[in-house]
């Protein structure tokens, strides 16, 4: 097992940036997840740390090792890629003795490891078969066997679940966050689904058009989004976001949205660059908007679209007015249907504020969230203005 | 549209009526296919059926007619030249295909996988000498043979024959190389293999129909190889399959067509066996399925 440090790298295509400076230190028996869209830079940073591409600058090290000008073959890691990558012409013990082989561990020593392996991972039936014989979820923890018996200083894995149906990948995923607890050891897992990162990281590091986004625990990157790339991006349904106005009440500084004023925290975040009156885009999440059907009063009104119930909970889609519509998660059965006019609260403890030019986040790292005392009832508190 | 009267199979526990729509069986288009395919069909098999039937007969002429049933023919050529041609023949074949396959393979594979500075232009050039006719290089060969004292030799004469079959078998390998996946390769080098291990445990297993194709191929256009063993190497003892057949046309004054079609079913058993070969490699043990999805 072995640490991982990514020292200001980069790697251009033409003069196109696909990874575009990025420093990251991954410790001893991490799983560290690279999360981001198609294209973001996320495999190919995998593969830099795989010695499959070379960095057109910076530094990558494992063990505190400059690894750079090392081959792929002496790098000591594993890789478990996103198309199996078995090989066809040999049988599941055939593709699971090939690296012990190529390293010459004795024929007893081999046997052993690789009874271990399949045991762990229930392939013990499936020994003698060829690939092509296998299920897609067969295949993929054959690729993880393979990946276990090279005892590598770290675990590459590039999007391996993507090709499992979504029960199989549930399953997976529990294998592998049982396998990473046994193991203790240093795993790095490119994946575009936040479901995975979530459920299986210790720490998330989400990339964007080359660049790292954000680094942090995925209830730090869920609760304390950096910009507003990753808080769109990480969460589903997506956070919704409006735009609204910072000003000042009394000397107090207060949030103007959705036609409501709300009175902020004056330490809990800084202002935006341009100015103390500036627009600012305000991110909710689905689950801190609260939909009241009856009782039409005061309160923001929406027109429900869309009612999605998934069954454990249902996804309203409100519009509020011509440019705004918000997406609310509510409770199963809740008595809504299209076309109802609802009554929206948002809890305003969890917004989040990100700067309209900059997009980053405008919040200070605190306790209480943004809002003074908050109170459930905080919009008709403050409607006075 | 209508109902199945005889019993279900026996796995089949229907819950309904059995429903069963008729296909048409005969298309005008159909039974026009199935006649060109027919003539076609005979205008090949006609000189063949001609070849095994003047083989046997003892007064073999150019009419397809009932044989005077003899074996004196195959005596006759066997006695006449020995299995010596044979012999030639396969020398020429053999190692012809051996030095054409084995470069052809490191060819494509480089030409496959690595950065060659003008690939593209180099490819062309492989595919426009894939198609050039040997006799016309024949008469500069012939110079250059003399020079190297490299006339009358068995085995510079294959070279020759291998050094033409390369650029086709180097196309047909480097397609069959582009379509294994860059990832087994990748996963290979993380698993500690060098380029060598790669080309010899992973590559080449998932080559090896396309090899067999091109070996096959290599060796059939060596064995009938004619005008470039005529020429570089004028040994009588060197002689292969393909001159001596053409002495019965011409060195005793009228056609033998007997032992002309006794010969050439001979020397055509070879190359019968291998398409039954190759046609066992495409059918059977070569499904490489399931190694990557995508």
């Amino acid at each position: 097992m072995a640490d991982v440090q990514f020292e200001h790298v980069y790697k251009l295509f033409g003069d196109h940036p696909v990874v575009n400076d990025l420093s990251l230190d991954i410790a001893d028996g991490e799983f560290l997840v690279l999360l981001g869209p198609s294209g973001c830079g996320k495999t190919t940073s995998l593969r830099m740390l795989a010695g499959l591409e070379r960095p057109t600058y910076g530094r990558i090290a494992i063990g505190q090792r400059t690894v750079n000008a090392l081959p792929s073959k002496a790098r000591d890691v594993a890789m478990v890629f996103q198309n199996y990558a078995l090989y066809p012409h040999k049988t599941v013990r055939g593709n699971l003795a090939f690296g012990m082989k190529l390293r010459r561990v004795p024929k007893a020593e081999m046997n052993r490891q690789l009874d271990e392996v399949a045991t762990l991972l229930g392939l013990k039936r499936l020994l003698d078969s060829r690939p092509a014989e296998l299920s897609g979820g067969e295949r993929q923890r054959v690729a993880l066997g393979r990946a276990l018996l090279r005892r590598p200083k770290v675990f590459l894995m590039d999007e391996p679940l993507s090709n499992l149906d979504a029960t199989l990948r549930a399953q997976m995923r529990a294998e592998l966050i049982r396998l990473h607890t046994k193991l203790n050891a240093t795993i790095v897992y490119v994946t575009h689904d936040q479901a995975e990162a979530m459920t299986m990281a210790t720490r998330i590091a989400v990339m964007s058009k080359g660049h790292l986004a954000q680094v942090g625990t995925p209830q730090q990157i869920y609760d304390s989004p950096a910009d507003l790339f990753v808080a769109t991006f990480v969460g589903l349904p997506k956070m919704n976001v409006v735009t609204g106005r910072l000003g000042s009440v009394d000397n107090s500084p207060v949030l103007e949205v959705l036609g409501r004023t709300i009175r902020m925290d004056p330490a809990s975040f800084v202002s935006p660059n341009s100015s103390s009156s500036a627009e600012v885009f305000v991110g909710i999440r689905p689950e801190d908007v609260l939909c009241d059907p009856g009782n039409p009063q005061d309160a923001i009104y929406g027109d429900v679209e869309v009612v999605e119930p998934l069954g454990s909970e249902t996804l309203v889609t409100a519009r509020c007015d011509e440019t705004t519509t918000l997406v609310a998660r509510v409770p199963p059965r809740t008595p809504i249907a299209i076309g109802d006019r609802i009554r929206i609260q948002i809890n305003t403890q969890h917004l989040h504020l990100f700067d309209k030019t900059t997009q980053q986040s405008l919040l200070l790292p605190t306790t209480s969230g943004p809002v003074k005392t908050w109170q459930p009832e905080v919009f008709a508190e403050v409607r006075a203005n | 549209m209508r109902f199945l009267n005889r019993k279900a199979p026996p796995t089949l526990q229907p819950t309904g009526p059995l429903i069963v729509v008729d296909y048409p069986r005969l298309s005008p288009t159909g039974i026009a296919t199935n006649t060109t395919l027919v003539i076609v069909g005979v205008a090949f098999a006609l000189p063949l059926l001609w070849l095994v039937l003047a083989a046997v007969d003892k007064n073999a002429d150019w009419s397809i007619r009932l044989p005077n049933l003899t074996i004196e023919n195959f005596r006759a050529v066997l006695t006449a030249h020995g299995l010596q041609p044979f012999v030639n023949s396969l020398y020429l074949a053999l190692v012809t295909t051996v030095v054409a396959t084995g470069l052809a393979l490191l060819s494509a594979y480089t030409l496959s996988r690595r950065h060659v500075p003008g690939k593209r232009t180099v490819m062309l050039l492989v595919l426009f000498a894939s198609g050039l006719p040997v006799t016309m290089m024949l008469v500069p060969i012939y110079q250059i043979y003399a020079t190297l004292h490299w006339l009358d030799s068995r085995f510079t004469t294959s070279l020759f024959l291998a050094a033409s079959a390369l650029p086709f078998a180097i196309w047909l390998l480097k397609n069959y190389i582009d379509a294994v996946p860059m990832e087994l390769e990748e996963a290979a080098g993380i698993e500690g293999a060098g380029t060598l291990r790669v080309l010899l445990h992973v590559v080449l297993p998932l080559v090896l129909p396309g090899l067999a194709v091109a070996a096959v191929f290599n060796f059939i256009s060596a064995w009938g190889a004619f005008v470039v063993p005529l020429v570089l190497d004028a040994n009588p003892d060197d002689q292969p399959g393909t001159v001596a057949i053409y002495q019965f046309l011409g060195s005793h004054g009228y056609i033998q067509f007997g032992q002309l079609a006794a010969f050439s079913l001979l020397f055509s058993l070879p190359v019968v066996v291998l398409y039954l070969l190759i046609a066992r490699i495409f059918r059977g043990g070569f499904a490489f399925g399931g190694g990557v999805r995508g």
